[in-house]
């Protein structure tokens, strides 16, 4: 709970900052602007942010694969004992 | 005697009464989040859906981030033609993370797209057309044409030499639609007033548009949970076998959600001018030669069918008559059985048809792969299945043989083990 109100803080002073720019240049709107800063902070934030959904995507994964089983293992072989899983558990019945 | 001090009286009445509306606001947040738990997180779901059903959540949250990046850029966008281009300027150079905004905007469609193929795709393939969900249907295809419209009005805001360039294009289409061609090219751009206003009612309607859409996903969104989430076997299932969203689907959902960050996070922190065509950064007045426009890569597939018409009377009309097949699918297709998995005729149509559409979005890519006139045979032979599939599905859907189909996932598992088991 602690860390989800210090991420809407950030949040919300994230907000305040997008505010904060320059008035519309008619004129010559590329002048006071640094593309190589820009380009350098993109890449920065672009990485950290990378990692992070790519950890937040393994964690979301091991949960999944955790609760699959579980699933699988509550559904799978209700009220059929010895219920086949795979073509190895048939019987071996024949034909005539 | 002892005295009764009359505004204690009153203070305690206060009080209660101030009790009684907390007691009722406490009870309202317990309503509202009982809904949600009911709706939401207890809604059943089939346990034998797949990766293709998590699509819906990722596409909703891609749409959320188009919103909420769209009203930002509306705070500095301004719509007129002198300004419009310097105020884009403007958002990429100088607001704070206004490039990031911008081009969460523009990567963050073009994901929608492609999360739309896959969503209508498995919609096709598995049945979800058909009644009860004919209506989920109806809303979808409504949302897909307007996604198709609002975005590409969103292409022609920036005024850049290729929004005129897009800007050209779709005048002369609304011109080239008979009858009404006029009428609406006026009452859209409004150019009976002058060239000024063009501009300004291209981002109403943009914006309206949006939040239309978004409208029209809430209906999609109740519908779905009023007849409940199809199946791969495309039946209807027993209690038994369902069940709850919170936690097994919902943590499917959410990989795919991340995923779709993460992808989009790709695009706009590390391959910000991805398939992006270098005339968004020139000035409208700047004459660039016709081979330098690029259409944005979301509409690939849209591009590519233009471009395999014989000519663009018959692309745009291609691209209309797709919209509109799609929209009446569930007339077209008659058969009673839903899922492809019991209908080999219509897998194969359905096969060949995301072949299909597969080659016409990779064809639109800005790589020589193979020869110039392999690929245009390709891309023409994609464009005659377009056409087709949705005949030929009218006429086998009258004419195929019905198979049994299974009463639950156990009853599917076991004919399927009993064909195998057959020498």
């Amino acid at each position: 709970m602690k860390l989800q109100k210090v991420m809407a803080c950030i949040f919300i002073i994230f907000l305040l900052n997008i505010a904060n720019a320059a008035p519309v240049n008619t004129e010559q709107p590329q002048q006071s602007f640094d593309l190589q800063q820009q380009h350098e902070l993109r890449k920065k934030l672009g990485i950290i942010v990378v990692i992070y959904l790519s950890a937040q995507g393994i964690i979301w994964s091991l949960w999944f694969l955790r609760l699959n089983r579980l699933v699988l293992k509550r559904y799978d072989r209700y009220d059929i004992p010895n219920f086949p899983k795979s073509k190895k558990d048939l019987p071996n019945v024949s034909n005539d | 005697m002892t005295y009764e001090d009359p505004s204690r009286k009153l203070f305690e009445k206060a009080q209660k009464e101030q009790e009684y509306l907390e007691k009722k606001w406490a009870g309202q947040q317990r309503s509202v989040w009982l809904f949600l738990k009911n709706q939401w997180l207890h809604a059943p779901i089939p346990r034998n859906v797949n990766w293709l059903w998590s699509m819906g959540s990722a596409l909703f949250i891609l749409l959320v981030i188009l919103l909420f990046s769209g009203v930002i850029l509306s705070l500095w966008y301004v719509a007129d033609q002198n300004l419009a281009f310097p105020s884009v300027l403007t958002i990429s150079h100088q607001v704070n993370f206004g490039w990031l905004f911008r081009s969460a905007h523009i990567h963050g469609s073009g994901l929608i797209f492609t999360a739309l193929w896959l969503h209508i795709g498995r919609s096709i393939y598995y049945g979800s057309f058909k009644p009860p969900r004919d209506m989920v249907w109806y809303l979808g295809a409504g949302i897909f044409i307007l996604i198709f419209i609002t975005s590409y009005l969103g292409q022609i805001l920036n005024w850049s030499a290729q929004g005129l360039y897009a800007y050209g294009v779709f005048s002369d289409s609304l011109h080239q639609i008979p009858f009404v061609g006029d009428l609406l090219h006026q009452l859209v751009l409004g150019v009976q007033y002058g060239a000024s206003p063009r501009l300004s009612h291209l981002y109403a309607l943009h914006a309206i548009f949006a939040f239309l859409i978004f409208w029209l996903v809430g209906f999609h969104i109740i519908f779905i949970h009023i007849s409940g989430s199809n199946n791969p076997l495309g039946v209807a299932l027993p209690k038994k076998d369902h069940t709850r969203l919170y936690p097994w689907a919902f943590s499917r959902d959410g990989i795919l959600v991340t995923f779709s960050l993460l992808l989009l996070a790709i695009f706009v922190f590390l391959f910000p001018e991805f398939a992006q065509s270098p005339a968004n950064w020139l000035d409208a007045s700047v004459k660039v030669p016709v081979m330098d426009y690029s259409n944005p890569w979301y509409f690939a597939a849209f591009v590519s069918m233009m471009e395999a018409a014989p000519n663009p009377r018959w692309g745009a009309a291609s691209i209309l008559y797709l919209f509109i097949a799609l929209f009446f699918m569930p007339m077209i297709d008659k058969s009673p059985t839903r899922s492809a998995v019991f209908r080999p005729l219509y897998r194969i149509l359905c096969m060949l048809l995301f072949i299909h559409v597969g080659i016409l979005w990779l064809a639109a890519l800005p790589v020589d792969l193979i020869h110039e006139g392999v690929r245009f045979w390709l891309i023409r032979q994609a464009w005659i299945v377009i056409w087709l599939f949705f005949p030929f599905v009218a006429i086998i859907s009258r004419l195929e043989s019905r198979q049994d189909l299974p009463s639950s996932i156990e009853m599917y598992r076991r004919q399927y083990f009993q064909k195998k088991r057959r020498p």
